[in-house]
């Protein structure tokens, strides 16, 4: 057993009101440079829809992450050989057009527009050429399912429904949609460090969060390919690879990263989480169906002795030890069973994970007014809206029966505790529902209280990183004092 | 599809690394020591034994070191005649001279420097030391006094070339010169070093002196004995133990009489040369870009045109 630590993520997408909040407070923070303008490091999108960028969950077309070939794991891309033979050669690139030209206005033009007839108006520019732009797509085009005769038809996972499940989905009165928050999963098998050429991406070994180095990058732009999320992104300016960083200055001190922080919703929980190194390779072999499982089997247990001794054995630390043991997301991942790794076939071992959304359930109009074909309060999985098979592509690598239990349990929650605050739900009914989703009341309970009012510590349990005694082992301290920049440390130039 | 033009970019990897991997290898044969051949400046060796009879000495330096070149009293050849030499020039500055040419032409000496000119070639290095430099004037001072008559020297190698059928001997020469027929006694192929006007595309070799003028500099008696004697120091390393064989000699001679005639053109090679290399610039873009063609295909507009799909 090879325990490390990782800090890990829950989102919770019932409760993503689709307000971008999180994706503007991480691009005031780190995206609002030149070169970065069309980046999106965290990114909100409308599901059913084709994403950001364009297709991004396409792989034929972007090649990303990991195939399993006979039983030897490979890049899509292709190996170090492929990879350095074909390295002036990469057509799995998403376009500028499929991320989107960024774009300002014209301000200044409604103060300095000469007397005219009429109002003047801000024209859109594009930040790239400065010139004028008509706009044609951005990142949220899609949003709330506008534009989904292109797009949300498009969605790739779509593709294992039949005709008559696209067309229901897609019918006026049965329009459903949910939203995806999306930033780098920092994977235990990233394919964005397997294909970098110049070895540029690392894994930090005390929390995991995946960095791009600025000094050793070369911008051959692979990892853009490699990573199947399309979560590292190039500057164009520096002409290096850049993604999120899952705020880590801000995690040393203390704070949640700020699409946590801001989270309007307060859908995100964030917590570490130890796992055993040793079973990663053959982790990310097992067969589709039985991925996420044996995805979640890495995850270990902090409350074992043997889970701890084995920590400390490899140097983890009391603190982070009980950090790990507070963890929400441990909670909601293993103790629950409520959250899903995103498109675990990708194989990269995405560290994100996301409780699914509980949608509507289907009806229809009746005499002009609004008709549940359905006995159950809150509906029942198998007449939801969303076809199983879709949730299942998305979050449960295809295997309806895993992301089955998960919405069981959801609904299981949920009436029981419409049964204890309104009262209207039969007893019987309420306990059928508990049993078959294998859920005790005070499970639901703590569930209940994790999801609907937890508190800024309970969604946040951020371990101590002892920065400051830790660099000074490997850094010498005084030598960038004075020194600023998310770039290369430079000192500033200020004065006379 | 994906896989044919992956094959393709690999392909061409694979020649442009193989090109470089050439490149690299002739670096580094040029740049490795050692090599007799590959040397660009041999060292002189170890001065050969002269006869012991001191006063024979300057004699015997003369006729294998210096006679190549020079006469004394039968008329200029490559060098001056050095008939009285040495009533004519200060006597320290001919044994400086003689010892170290190079040096006292890149100082600037005016004497030298118009000898230079006149003769459109400088004087090698011959390897002489002061008191052999001594032994030789010498020997040609003795020889100035006495006679003009017997031109001492020169076995006068135009006597040994062999008489030939003008056109037929140039092309003979010029098979010689480029490599197409090699030398007898293994020596290198001139176009090796040397370049002469209208000698294929590329030209020959830039490391020495151009001969499209050759003929016309040294006359076919300066040449002949140059080519004899090669005095040069790399043409020493090259051809002492291989040298030129006398019909050899004359065939050669016959091929650089007529290039320097023809007083041919290359001002015509370089525009075909600079076109070609355009146009094959030109298709290999045009090649890359059929290749490479699909790079920065994106997915959004043919979404947009294609609709649902
Ligand atoms: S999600 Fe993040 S860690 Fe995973 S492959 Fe992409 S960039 Fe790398
Ligand atoms: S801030 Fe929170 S609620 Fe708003 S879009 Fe982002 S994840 Fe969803």
């Amino acid at each position: 057993m090879d325990v490390r630590a990782q800090l890990s993520m829950v989102f919770h997408l019932d409760k993503c009101i689709g307000c971008h909040t999180c994706s503007l407070a991480c691009n005031n923070l780190w995206t609002s440079r030149e070169g970065t303008e069309y980046m999106w490091w965290n990114n909100v999108e409308t599901k059913p829809g084709t994403g950001y960028p364009t297709l991004w969950e396409d792989q034929g077309k972007y090649q990303g992450g990991w195939m399993l070939k006979g039983n030897s794991l490979t890049p899509r891309v292709g190996r170090r050989l492929g990879l350095l033979t074909n390295i002036f050669y990469n057509p799995y690139l998403p376009s500028l057009d499929d991320y989107y030209e960024p774009w300002t206005y014209q301000y200044q033009h409604l103060f300095n527009a000469p007397l005219g007839e009429d109002q003047p108006t801000a024209k859109p520019l594009s930040q790239i050429t400065g010139r004028y732009l008509d706009i044609e797509a951005g990142p949220n085009w899609d949003d709330d399912l506008s534009g989904s005769s292109v797009y949300a038809r498009n969605d790739v996972n779509l593709a294992e429904l039949t005709p008559l499940e696209r067309e229901s989905l897609f019918r006026l009165e049965q329009m459903v949609f949910f939203y995806i928050p999306r930033i780098c999963n920092h994977c235990l098998n990233p394919a964005c460090l397997a294909v970098c050429p110049s070895g540029a991406i690392y894994k930090r070994g005390e929390d995991g969060i995946v960095l791009v180095s600025q000094e050793k990058c070369r911008g051959w732009r692979f990892c853009v390919s490699g990573c199947p999320y399309k979560k590292t992104y190039y500057n164009w300016k520096t002409g290096k690879a850049e993604k999120c960083i899952l705020c880590y200055p801000r995690l040393e001190t203390g704070q949640a990263p700020a699409c946590f922080h801001t989270c309007v919703g307060r859908i995100r929980y964030l917590g570490v989480i130890l796992y055993d190194a040793e079973r990663i390779e053959a982790t990310a072999k097992v067969p589709d169906n039985d991925l996420v499982a044996a995805q979640l089997g890495l995850i270990l247990d902090p409350g074992d002795a043997a889970v701890v001794a084995a920590a400390r054995r490899n140097g983890i630390g009391d603190d982070w030890i009980a950090a790990a043991q507070r963890s929400p997301v441990y909670k909601f991942v293993k103790e629950w069973g409520l959250a899903l790794p995103l498109h675990a076939e990708f194989r990269t071992l995405p560290m994100l994970f996301y409780v699914p959304p509980l949608l509507p359930v289907i009806a229809s109009m009746r005499d002009g007014s609004y008709d549940l074909a359905e006995a159950e309060f809150f509906g029942r999985v198998e007449s939801a809206r969303v076809p199983l098979k879709y949730m299942a592509r998305l979050f449960s690598a295809g295997n309806t029966e895993t992301i089955k239990r998960v919405i069981r349990k959801l609904l299981a929650v949920r009436v029981y505790q419409r049964a204890k605050a309104v009262g209207d739900i039969a007893e019987e009914r309420v306990a059928a529902m508990m049993a078959e989703a294998d859920c005790t009341a005070e499970q639901a309970e703590q569930i209940a209280r994790l999801t609907s009012v937890p508190r800024f510590d309970d969604r946040f349990a951020i371990p101590p990183y002892h920065r400051e005694e830790t660099i000074e082992q490997i850094e010498q301290l005084m030598r960038h004092k004075g020194h600023v920049g998310f770039d290369f440390n430079l000192p500033l130039e200020r004065g006379l | 599809m994906t896989d044919k033009w992956k094959f393709a970019s690999r392909v061409s990897v694979a020649v442009a690394g193989f090109a470089a991997l050439v490149l690299l290898l002739n670096i580094a044969l040029v740049l490795s020591p050692g090599q007799k051949t590959g040397r660009l400046v041999p060292g002189f060796e170890a001065a050969p034994a002269y006869a012991a009879a001191p006063e024979g000495q300057g004699q015997a330096i003369f006729e294998q070191k210096c006679q190549a070149c020079h006469t004394i009293g039968a008329g200029r050849a490559v060098g001056p005649d050095l008939k009285g030499i040495t009533a004519q020039r200060d006597r320290k500055w001919l044994i400086r001279f003689i010892v170290a040419p190079q040096q006292v032409i890149a100082e600037g000496d005016p004497i030298a420097t118009q000898l230079v000119q006149e003769y459109g070639l400088p004087m090698p290095n011959m390897g002489l030391s002061e008191p052999e430099a001594e032994d030789v004037l010498s020997y040609i001072e003795s020889q100035s006094a006495g006679t003009a008559t017997t031109p001492t020297p020169a076995p006068t190698p135009t006597a040994t070339s062999v008489p030939v059928a003008a056109g037929d001997a140039a092309g003979i020469g010029e098979r010689l010169f480029n490599g197409q027929t090699a030398l007898r006694n293994g020596g290198a192929a001139c176009i090796s070093c040397h370049n002469v006007s209208g000698i294929g595309t590329l030209g020959g070799g830039t490391m020495a002196k151009d001969l499209s003028d050759a003929y016309a500099r040294l006359g076919e008696q300066g040449l002949t004995s140059l080519l004899k004697t090669t005095p040069f120091p790399i043409m020493i390393g090259l051809y002492r133990e291989r040298p030129l064989a006398d019909d050899e000699i004359a065939h050669l001679i016959a091929f650089l009489r007529e290039t320097g005639a023809a007083e041919s053109k290359p001002a015509q090679n370089q525009p075909i040369f600079i076109a070609a290399g355009a146009g094959g610039f030109l298709i290999l873009l045009g090649v890359f870009q059929l290749a490479w063609r699909r790079r920065l295909s994106g997915v959004r507009q043919p979404l947009l045109r294609g609709g649902a799909r």
